[in-house]
């Protein structure tokens, strides 16, 4: 089966509104748990939905205070924690600070810093900007910190998607331009995000049946929960016989991007977009698709979304598609944005390891149309070996990864 | 065997206007388009200046973000230079660099937040984040490749260029529309004003007085495919983009690292990748925004990279005519760039008089040189210490 080289995924962290670390991440999905909860950030009275997933911040202090860099703003702050949990599972040994590292990040920009420039705007009063505000509003800031803190001196990249950064430093792997890629992405939740996917009527929220939850693939679903959070895992080109292949959390094997530009309007091409991101990310990984034994669906929690990935999904591997467990995480989590696709990774590469995969949590009502086997509300055994998940993005970008999991 | 990567179609719209053409003849004279900004209140801000897009130039039937009308337009002008055919278009690898993108549709969303305006366009809620430029775009070609949106500060457009190379080279497409876009926005202008970066006289790049940089808009596309693509379809070939490198400081989120040894390896990056000398270069188009920093950091880089043949290699920048376009600044000024192969001229910095103890080092000055330009070396750096280098070659089809 392997080639000579391996994209191994030597370490991953995460900081997500279940809490700090890729470690809690697992257990509280295999439980079932949702973190998602009434929004105290800004003011939610004028919003018909209600909830969304924020982090810890005064945890993310804490760890960051005993490493002197409090002061940067939240998001990079979750930048910075999700990458010391990625080292720290990555048994780091100081050996990714060189010009062979490269950082490719997904992130829109610091929020919390564009407000607060633009209060002062405002107020006609510019003394009110912090310095470094403006240079930390600018969305490479992040991957710019990490560069600097952890001393990392390759080629680096920043992009609006965390998985458009994935794909990026899976080439420059690929093609000896690097040895080792920091990949992540950071996001934060802001009223000005709320109110975008508000008026675009995206967001999940109560009816006179049913609450406020994200609920993939259910009869009653009606839209996203959004959540803020980060991700960071750490890829490393390895030959088949050297001892970091046994170090190795993960393997990724393949990946593939697509886009259609008519999304919203004609489901069936939709499908086919999806599916050809899925088949994309089965021909590079070489596998045969029976070997696919779990999916990490996007299960983004929309009418739309749920059913052009569930009709992608029996095209693509037939009568199989109703044998294999479909794991949409975002009930629990929320869709965190720059991340989606990442986390989904290290969740899948927990379950490797455990031996459990999480439920598919507020699945009550089924779909007709959504027919397949979702792990409904209960944790399962089951043996995860080869995996694929899928992300995809409200404007119709469809991505696939097949990762490969030790336990 | 690399692939060879051409240009195939340019576009652009700037404070000179619409048009490529319109842009390099402004830019040959050494003209310099600032005007006082009035599109925004500016009375508290220390700047009251921008190299900014012409009122008379935006089509105001199209009821959209300014970002995205520019960056339309732009690409709109690329396409039908280049020539793309239908079928391309599905194919078509999309990459584009900005630093806030829609960031005026921000400012209308944040405005309704805060009940300054009683309504909001429907539009300002999907114009605003960075990928929306780009999908917007993806949207309105037709392509089927999912599109890339970059930011990496001032730098983003170079890096849209390098990504780009580097997917046709890797056989990922065969052709790609890359380019940037930045507005000269109230938040940006009053960003860099905070700064204290922005110039309060003139800009003047390299010059022993200068004092700051100036803010200008605009986008810039370029159409770049594979060389064998591209003559199998008899399209006009610009040049190559022969070499890509960059290179992260690791140093400090606003300051630059001071002895240039990070632009020296982004370029040296560049020159191996095209296998190019550095004394086959042409002349440098250097980032050259006019603040004190930059520039003195860009000459100790310079001086890394050429040695002892520095003195006699032309160096030029354009920021002075239109303003520093941010995270357009790679893909406008590979524009300029690429008619100067062309054309064979090398364009002055304008507002230039005398260098900085930097006695006998060729500041192009005062009027654009005519002469054969065969290959450029472009820099460019941005917050947080991201360098890049690209390296434009004249088209040999030998």
């Amino acid at each position: 089966m392997p080639p000579q080289k391996h994209i191994t995924i030597s370490g991953f962290g995460a900081v997500t509104p279940h809490g700090l670390g890729a470690s809690i991440l697992y257990e509280n999905t295999i439980k079932g748990k949702n973190c998602i909860s009434e929004i105290a950030k800004f003011n939610n009275s004028p919003f018909r939905s209600k909830t969304a997933g924020f982090v810890d911040e005064t945890g993310l202090n804490r760890i960051l205070d005993r490493k002197g860099h409090s002061r940067v703003p939240l998001l990079s702050k979750i930048a910075l924690c999700a990458l010391s949990d990625a080292y720290t599972n990555a048994d780091y040994k100081k050996r990714f600070r060189n010009s062979s590292t490269g950082v490719f990040w997904g992130s829109e920009g610091g929020v919390e810093c564009i407000e607060h420039i633009y209060k002062a705007i405002l107020k006609c009063n510019l003394l009110d900007v912090k310095p470094l505000e403006f240079q930390e509003s600018v969305a490479n800031a992040s991957a710019s910190h990490i560069s600097i803190i952890e001393k990392i001196k390759g080629e680096s990249f920043v992009s609006a998607r965390g998985m458009h950064a994935l794909h990026t430093a899976i080439a420059k792997l690929k093609s000896n331009c690097l040895k080792t890629a920091i990949v992540g992405a950071c996001d934060e939740y802001a009223e000005i995000h709320h109110k975008a996917y508000s008026a675009l009527n995206l967001l999940a929220h109560a009816t006179s049946e049913t609450s406020e939850r994200c609920r993939p693939f259910d009869a009653n679903r009606n839209g996203i929960i959004f959540s803020e959070g980060g991700s960071a895992l750490i890829l490393e080109v390895v030959d088949n016989d050297s001892e970091l292949i046994n170090k190795a959390k993960g393997v990724i094997l393949g990946s593939g991007m697509t886009f259609d530009p008519q999304f919203g309007k004609d489901d069936k091409q939709s499908m086919k977009c999806f599916k050809r991101a899925m088949e994309s990310a089965i021909d590079c990984a070489g596998i045969n698709i029976e070997q696919i034994d779990t999916v990490f669906a996007d299960g983004m929690g929309t009418k739309r979304h749920d059913r052009v990935e569930t009709w992608a999904l029996k095209e693509l591997f037939g009568k199989k598609a109703y044998q294999i467990p479909i794991i949409g995480v975002k009930s629990g989590l929320g869709y965190i944005r720059c991340s989606s696709g990442l986390i989904d990774i290290m969740i899948g590469l927990s379950a490797c390891k455990g031996g459990i995969i999480p439920p598919t949590i507020h699945y009550e009502t089924p779909d007709p149309e959504c027919d397949l086997d979702y792990v409904p509300n209960e944790q399962r055994s089951h043996n995860v070996r080869i995996f694929m998940v899928n992300s995809s993005t409200v404007e119709g970008v469809f991505n696939s990864v097949i990762v490969y999991g030790v336990n | 065997m690399k692939h060879r990567v051409v240009v195939t179609g340019m576009g652009t719209i700037t404070c000179f206007g619409k048009g490529k053409e319109t842009l390099f003849n402004h830019v040959i004279k050494g003209d310099v388009g600032v005007r006082h900004i009035d599109r925004f209140d500016t009375s508290n801000l220390k700047c009251k200046s921008g190299c900014y897009v012409p009122e008379d130039e935006y089509d105001k039937r199209l009821d959209t973000d300014r970002a995205h009308h520019l960056l339309f337009v732009a690409a709109d002008e690329a396409l039908k230079d280049a020539d793309v055919l239908d079928s391309d278009k599905k194919n078509m690898g999309i990459f584009l660099g900005s630093i806030y993108g829609g960031m005026e549709s921000w400012e209308n969303v944040s405005d309704y937040i805060r009940h300054i305006n009683k309504s909001c366009h429907i539009d300002s809620f999907n114009r605003y984040p960075l990928w929306a430029l780009t999908e917007n775009l993806s949207k309105e070609i037709g392509t089927l490749v999912a599109a890339c949106s970059l930011s990496t500060a001032c730098s983003s457009s170079d890096f849209a260029l390098g990504l780009a190379l580097n997917a046709i080279r890797d056989e990922e497409m065969d052709i790609a529309l890359v380019g940037g876009v930045e507005l000269l926005s109230r938040f940006i202008v009053s960003g860099f004003d905070s700064l204290n970066s922005l110039t309060l006289t003139a800009c003047k790049p390299f010059d022993k007085n200068r004092d700051g940089l100036i803010l200008g808009e605009g986008a810039g596309i370029l159409i770049i495919e594979d060389y064998d693509h591209a003559r199998k379809r008899n399209a006009h070939i610009y040049g190559e983009i022969a070499g890509f490198g960059s290179c992260y400081e690791a140093f400090d989120l606003a300051r630059p690292e001071p002895t240039g040894k990070r632009r020296y390896t982004a370029a040296t990056r560049a020159l191996a990748d095209a296998d190019c000398l550095p004394d086959q270069i042409s002349f440098v188009k250097a980032h050259g925004t006019g603040t004190p920093i930059n520039d003195k950091i860009e000459i100790l880089a310079l001086k890394r990279i050429f040695k002892e043949k520095l003195p006699s290699i032309p160096i030029t920048t354009y920021k002075s005519m239109i303003g520093h376009t941010c995270g357009a600044c790679g893909a406008i000024e590979a524009i300029i760039c690429f008619l100067c192969i062309q054309e064979g001229f090398i364009p002055p910095i304008a507002n230039f008089k005398e260098a900085e103890n930097e006695s006998g080092l060729f500041f192009v000055k005062d009027y654009s040189r005519e002469c054969k330009v065969k290959t450029i070396l472009q820099m460019a750096a941005g917050f947080g210490g991201s360098n890049t280098s690209l390296i434009f070659r004249e088209i040999n089809h030998g």
